[in-house]
């Protein structure tokens, strides 16, 4: 139950002993939003989860500190065992149903872990110092599978984490990241979030893809790292404006929009720093690897802004007005542009991707660049402090001020040493605030006299 | 049908744990056992817990171990290595030579290549699968404490090793080398000019006086097992080769023997009890122990610049074929043990 469904219910009661409702009304209100039990009980979960990694390390112990007294084929019958009995148990404490299906899927989970556990044991047992990665795969597959086959939130959550672990063990530690690794993470967990219709699986899943493409483009070429992220930036945020239209996938519209919106911010951020745009922001030199990773998700970009455009043209004759707002718009632009002076350019200049500067200006010139995404920075703030005075937003209204204040004084900092100059600084940051308190209750006044 | 599905995703969780378990049980029971020497050990390795990281002579290879192949067959990493071994006393399997290609040979490895960090080029590390040593809580300290140190003796590990038809080593157990071998230097290499300063550890006291760069050790050999058992020690240090230890930036190779070994005689071996020690002083200034790059000249390891190159004093007998009419011939040890890394000028033991 959401916490808004539980205020309703807590509010109930109020309404129906002031007379606000009658108390037929009450009860039928009560009825439509109660508690089924239908959903998972996370407390359970949780709780039984954190239980089940703990009694998965106590067994690893135990099996330690009795080494030589224990058979090894006493070793793995207690291991097959506990897998095939938590598992065991799990179906079956699932089917009776009611309060039992969270302690069913608590029990999974601590088959899953037993799995994992298993197969470190079994490592131990016949000293295999082979590709550890690989542990890390299997066991994430067999959370995957189950996750499909249950249903489960918690079996998806835990396959993301350990797809991932794999992944990047692989990019770190071997310095080969698979590209396999990502599509098995988006194949295998994207479908399963529209299956059970989880912002949470949508979450872990965006993450875990980002994160094992990024260590991949890291492990290439370090100035691929930013450019991949800001692609991955634009292809959420552009994805987040189609899943909002569509009720199939609405629920994974606030994740894939705020997941966008961070990220694009924060290299929009970093990339108004010159030391970052000189090192992150070179000529890519392209191998047929590297093309894979980069063009992935400037494809993925693509494709969804591509899309957010049509269903805004078919939209604005059906609905004129309804514009795509103006701030989005920015982010395919900065994109491309970035795709542009990282990807396409040095093709026609190939000395640029030796150099380690932006081949357009000399060294020492990348404050222009820096200077541009500040602005750019600058305008997304502004536009956020803007936005939510009008809508009387306080959370947007804040973040708009901190991204400003985030912005600004540091460069202030940076810029002046004169304790004047930075006097001055916290003085004009300080009216800005206050300016925009006043205009936020200017316009929640306005709002309230037309209500 | 959802509980299908479910007994399946169970199943492929049981399936992967009983394939790991089976492959090795396949391999304990049907394989080939051998006892495979560890290499010798490296105090600098943190002993992780009650688990030994266990490193083999055909752990780290060059070029010259191959019968063919180049620097660009060594491009990919991961790439697959066949390590041949041949039977030689007591079950101990001695390397031979590296493969890229599967061997027709009985006893061989299945190894890939790591990703290498610090060396060139030349020489890269192999992983076997075999690198790894669970021991009960407790056992590891007695196991750190018999392989030795940097100044006593150290006793290589012998591992009994299952290998499959297909490469792959299943560790059974250990037991120790009858043989444990020492180095200590004696006298460390004169500096090149009073200017140039003393490489760690600063110890001016044991430097040589009389000019030559290259450093005097002292390899001493002991009995570790519970029988007597005979070293052979050939004229002009024939018994022992200098092999280099890491590779830098340069490829060094032993400059060669200046004559043929001589065949060993009855005055050439010399028979330990169980716990004796014999000692060997070596002058690694004599042209026995000179190196050379490629075609360039041979040069004393004293001289040579790379603060990363060492080197390996192995004990190397002849062979049970040369020892037979020896009057102590089946008391005789064969095999390969080698010694502490070292510089050439002394100025570090690894």
């Amino acid at each position: 139950m959401s916490g808004r469904e539980k205020w309703l219910l807590g509010e109930l009661e109020r309404w129906a002993a002031e007379g606000m409702v009658t108390p037929e009304q009450a009860e039928r209100l009560k009825a439509r939003y109660r508690d089924d039990g239908r959903g998972i009980n996370w407390t359970l979960v949780v709780f039984a989860s954190l239980g089940a990694i703990l009694l998965g390390l106590g067994v690893i112990l135990l099996f330690a500190h009795n080494w030589d007294k224990m058979h090894k084929f006493l070793k793995l019958a207690v291991i097959f065992a506990g897998l095939v009995g938590a598992h065991w148990g799990g179906v079956a404490l699932k089917r009776k149903g009611g309060r039992f299906a969270g302690a069913g899927e608590a029990l999974h989970l601590f088959g899953t872990m037993l799995f994992g556990a298993g197969i470190w044991l079994i490592a131990q047992i016949y000293h295999i110092e082979e590709h550890y990665p690989n542990a890390f795969m299997f066991w994430g597959l067999g959370a995957l599978a189950l996750a499909w086959t249950l249903p489960s939130i918690a079996q998806g959550l835990l396959a993301a984490g350990l797809l991932f672990v794999w992944h990047c063990c692989e990019a770190a530690d071997f310095r080969d990241p698979h590209a396999l690794g990502c599509v098995v993470i988006a194949a295998g967990l994207a479908p399963l979030a529209c299956m059970l219709r989880s912002r949470l699986v949508v979450i872990a899943a965006i993450l875990a893809f980002s994160a094992s493409l990024l260590a991949t483009a890291g492990t290439m070429q370090d100035n691929m790292v930013l450019p991949v992220l800001l692609m991955l930036s634009a292809a959420s945020i552009g994805a987040g404006l189609l899943a909002d239209r569509d009720v199939r996938f609405d629920f994974a519209a606030k994740p894939l929009s705020l997941l966008g919106w961070a990220a694009y911010l924060f290299v929009v951020y970093a990339c108004s720093y010159g030391e970052v745009v000189n090192d992150a922001l070179r000529a890519i030199t392209f191998t047929p690897g590297r093309i894979v990773c980069f063009m992935a998700p400037v494809l993925l970009a693509a494709l969804a802004w591509t899309f957010v455009f049509l269903r805004r043209r078919t939209a604005q004759t059906e609905t004129p007005g309804e514009a795509l707002p103006r701030q989005h718009l920015a982010v395919p632009i900065v994109a491309m542009l970035v795709v542009i002076h990282s990807a396409v350019l040095p093709l026609f200049v190939p000395e640029a991707s030796h150099h380690r500067h932006f081949f357009l200006f000399r060294q020492g010139d990348e404050s222009f660049i820096s200077g541009g995404f500040a602005l750019i920075f600058m305008f997304h703030s502004l536009y956020f402090v803007a936005a939510g005075c009008r809508r009387i937003h306080a959370g947007i209204t804040s973040l708009g001020c901190i991204l400003l204040m985030g912005l600004v004084i540091p460069k202030f900092f940076t810029m002046f040493d004169d304790l004047l100059a930075r006097a001055l600084a916290f003085l004009l940051a300080g009216a800005f605030l206050v300016a925009v308190g006043f205009w936020y209750c200017r316009e929640k006044r306005k709002k309230e006299a037309v209500a | 049908m959802r509980r299908l599905a479910v007994f399946l995703a169970v199943l492929f969780q049981v399936g992967v744990l009983s394939y790991m378990a089976a492959e090795r049980e396949w391999i304990l029971a049907f394989g080939r056992t051998v006892f495979l020497r560890t290499a010798p050990v490296d105090p600098m390795d943190p002993f992780r817990g009650e688990f030994v990281r266990l490193r083999y002579e055909f752990s780290d290879l060059s070029l010259r171990d191959f019968k063919v192949g180049t620097k660009a067959d060594l491009d990919r990493k991961g790439t697959p290595i066949y390590a041949v071994f041949q039977a030689e006393q007591d079950g101990v399997a001695a390397f031979q030579y590296a493969s890229f290609d599967r061997p027709g040979e009985e006893i061989f490895l299945r190894g890939r290549t790591t990703h290498s960090w610090w060396g060139s080029r030349s020489d890269f590390t192999v992983g076997y699968g075999i690198e790894a040593y669970f021991v009960q809580q407790g056992k590891g300290r007695e196991l750190e404490s018999q392989l030795g140190n940097r100044t006593g003796i150290q006793v290589p590990l012998e591992m009994e090793t299952s290998i499959s038809g297909s490469g792959t080593a299943v560790l059974r157990g250990h037991r120790w080398s009858r043989l444990g071998i020492g180095l200590e230097i004696l006298e460390r290499g004169a500096r090149k000019s009073d200017n140039e300063p003393f490489r760690p550890p600063n110890n001016p006291d044991n430097v040589r006086k009389d000019g030559k760069r290259s450093c005097r050790v002292r390899l001493t050999l002991k009995n570790t097992s519970d029988a007597p058992l005979a070293l052979v020690l050939l004229p002009d240090n024939a018994s022992f080769v200098l092999k280099p230890a890491s590779h830098d930036s340069r490829d060094y190779s032993p400059a060669g023997p200046l004559s043929p070994d001589p065949a060993p005689t009855d005055e050439h071996a010399l028979l330990l009890e169980p716990g004796m020690e014999k000692s060997v002083d070596l002058d690694m200034s004599d042209a026995r122990w000179h190196v050379r790059e490629a075609d360039k000249a041979a040069v004393e390891i004293g001289t040579l610049d790379n603060w990363n190159q060492t080197f390996r004093l192995v004990y190397r007998p002849p062979t049970a074929q040369q020892c037979k009419n020896l009057r102590l011939g089946s008391k005789v040890w064969h095999g390969s043990l080698p010694g502490r890394a070292f510089q050439g000028d002394g100025g570090r033991v690894d």
